[in-house]
């Protein structure tokens, strides 16, 4: 919240053309990322989490207005020209994404694909990119031999690390993994995981952790936000918000995790009904009312702000009557 | 349990393997790959059943053999005294009707261009069941819960969200009344949020109708939600097979131990060792206790003088506690064979 930030979004929506009506995936999201912070940004798909993370790297397509402004250390994303996109891109901000398969192109051996971002971006000799290029691949525990194979030839979870190298390959400061092990096994999930905590310690890299999955935040964030129809409903630090989370939707998110061992999980676990609103029929009041088991008198007709109270942000009528 | 009474159990399977010729791309083939290696258990009707593991532990393989989708190379599945592999023609399909799968990718099962109606109503009618072939796929769709069921009708897949695909598959399934539902992952792709709905349909479903399910899934926190009895598979062996509040809350194999340290939890950051590597290749299994090479009690020595053991013999499941089997010569050593 200070004047340096690393990534400071303020007001941020945007709004996608769909049957000729503007409808908000992102609508209205303040947050911001402090060197070396790790942030997890967690909600169900077509919360906008995606979004915010395309706006973030100026990669929204041609059918989105955006509005509001993003602040990566001194340059404002939005508007800006494709020229200083290009460099903002891997240098300032990187992405790791879900399917790292797509990610790469198949024909090209991967140790070529990583030597080409970096010789993109940097002025450095071809020698120099091959040098940095293996040293990348021992860091994240990839023999430097397999930099000749292709992306074919890695199982999963390698390539979810290839992925990460090449994400690091021009050391930004900022890393976004949008559901970096959403495809993987849980062995390979915690190596990953265990990983991004390692190289966010050496390297003091922001992360930015999109998923649906709660169980991966408690792993890599120190900070989680819960969106809901795209906007934040409540923020804190992670140990506080996954074991005690506040607003009715957190709560339901937490508690579609069983807990091997504990009693109370087993049985049925408690699903959350119905499926949330689409875009461009925002329900009046608080979105989240028609699925709320909570919901009482002004959640159907007043739309809650997010407020903050201590270190949390909670945007919900029930948590302000029990703060007031 | 493993008695061989006439009416044991809604499911039996005995030793049963399959085996598979890997293959390279511009080579002979070579090795065999043993993806299911030797594998008994009994389901009793109505129980929720899961069996847990790594990719590639062949837990895929035993579903689809289970559902006479791949044809054992020794071995026997029985679900109603019947065989999959044994059927042909007619009879065959009558078994079908009995074992439905739902799979973990609904947009992979469902035909895009197939209307739900259709996608539910083409498996009645396969199967000739007697009546009103809308009025068995609108119940159908109602205990799936999509209500009011006419309104999805004429939807078609791309217009239905992750969960309601699924719900449709589900309803696909149970509308042939099936005694034995395989399902395999079937909630790993969908939202944290969508899971528990599912879940908790399968299990409302299950008593309803009667069925018995067999869940395969590398999610030990879903087992022991809703499962009774869990199997723990590593390359193609069961490792460790009990109830679930045994298993899971005193685990006896150290890979379930493992397992069971990389489990997700929401509210606390992990600590234990990850197991490191991939899970090994099933084309060329270890020597002796198949997890030796990544065993964590091995390699800190507290095997002991079983450690010859573990490199050279093969361990046997053994019942090292009511109703809870392992297969670890260390386990076995510790409950003081």
């Amino acid at each position: 919240m200070n004047n340096a930030s690393l990534l400071d979004v303020k007001n941020l929506r945007v709004l996608y053309e769909v049957r000729g009506k503007r409808a908000p995936a992102v609508d209205g999201v303040t947050l911001s990322l402090e060197a070396g912070d790790a942030l997890g940004l967690a909600g169900e798909s077509g919360c906008g989490k995606s979004t915010l993370a395309l706006a973030c790297l100026g990669l929204l397509p041609h059918n989105a207005t955006v509005e509001g402004s993003i602040r990566f250390q001194d340059m404002e994303v939005i508007g800006a020209k494709p020229g200083r996109l290009r460099a903002l891109r891997w240098a300032g901000i990187s992405m790791v994404f879900q399917g790292a398969m797509s990610a790469f192109n198949p024909v090209k051996r991967v140790g070529d694909q990583v030597v080409e971002a970096i010789l993109l971006h940097e002025d450095v000799s071809k020698r120099e990119a091959r040098t940095r290029m293996r040293e990348l691949f021992e860091h994240v525990g990839i023999a430097p031999r397999r930099s000749g194979d292709y992306p074919h030839e890695f199982s999963g979870g390698m390539r979810q690390r290839v992925m990460i190298a090449m994400a690091l390959a021009c050391n930004p400061p900022l890393v976004i993994a949008d559901e970096p092990t959403t495809a993987l096994d849980v062995m390979i999930q915690a190596q990953i995981l265990n990983l991004l905590a390692q190289l966010r310690e050496e390297r003091n890299i922001a992360l930015l952790v999109i998923t649906h999955d709660l169980s991966v935040l408690a792993q890599v964030a120190d900070r989680v936000a819960v969106m809901y129809a795209g906007r934040i409903v409540e923020e804190g630090s992670a140990a506080e918000l996954l074991t005690g989370p506040r607003h009715p939707y957190s709560k339901s998110l937490v508690e579609a995790f069983p807990v091997v061992g504990d009693s109370l999980s087993r049985g049925v676990p408690a699903g959350l009904p119905g499926d949330p609103p689409d875009p461009a029929a925002r329900p009046p009041g608080c979105a989240f009312h028609p699925r709320c088991p909570a919901a009482f008198e002004p959640c159907d007709h007043i739309d809650p702000v997010l407020q903050t109270y201590g270190s949390r942000r909670a945007a919900c009528h029930l948590v302000a009557g029990e703060e007031a | 349990m493993i008695g061989a009474g006439k009416h044991a159990g809604a499911l039996e399977v005995r030793n049963l393997e399959v085996r598979f010729a890997s293959q390279r791309l511009f080579g002979r083939s070579q090795d065999e790959v043993r993806a299911v290696d030797g594998v008994s258990f009994d389901v009793e009707p109505g129980e929720v059943f899961c069996i847990a593991g790594e990719s590639g532990c062949g837990k895929t393989t035993l579903g689809r053999a289970l559902l006479g989708l791949v044809r054992p190379s020794s071995g026997s599945v029985s679900i109603s005294g019947l065989d999959p592999a044994r059927l042909k023609g007619e009879e065959l399909r009558k078994f079908r009707r009995k074992v439905q799968v739902v799979f973990q990718d609904p947009m992979g099962s469902l035909n895009p261009r197939q209307s739900v109606y259709e996608a539910v109503a083409e498996g009645v009618r396969i199967h000739g069941l007697e009546g009103d072939e809308s009025e068995i796929v609108a119940r159908a769709l109602a205990r799936a819960g999509l209500r009011p069921p006419e309104r999805f009708f004429l939807d078609y897949p791309h217009e239905l969200s992750g969960g309601q695909r699924q719900r449709v598959v589900i309803a696909a399934a149970i509308a042939l009344k099936p005694r034995v539902l395989v399902g395999d992952e079937p909630v790993s792709m969908l939202d944290a949020s969508v899971r528990g709905e599912i879940l908790k349909l399968l299990v409302e479903l299950k008593d309803e109708i009667g069925m018995t399910l067999v869940l395969i899934t590398h999610d030990l926190a879903f087992a022991w939600a809703i499962a009774d009895r869990v199997a723990i598979m590593y390359l193609g062996k069961i490792v460790e097979v009990g109830p679930v509040q045994e298993v899971l809350t005193d685990p006896l194999h150290p890979y379930t131990k493992s397992l069971l340290a990389v489990t997700p939890e929401v509210g606390r950051r992990r600590t234990h060792e990850v197991l490191s590597g991939e899970p090994p290749d099933p084309a060329h299994i270890p020597s002796g206790c198949r997890f030796h090479p990544r065993c964590p009690v091995l390699r800190s020595g507290e095997a002991g003088a079983e450690e010859p053991r573990c490199l050279g013999d093969v361990p046997a499941l053994e019942e090292l506690a009511p109703d809870h089997r392992v297969a670890c010569h260390v386990a076995a050593g510790t409950a003081g064979r």
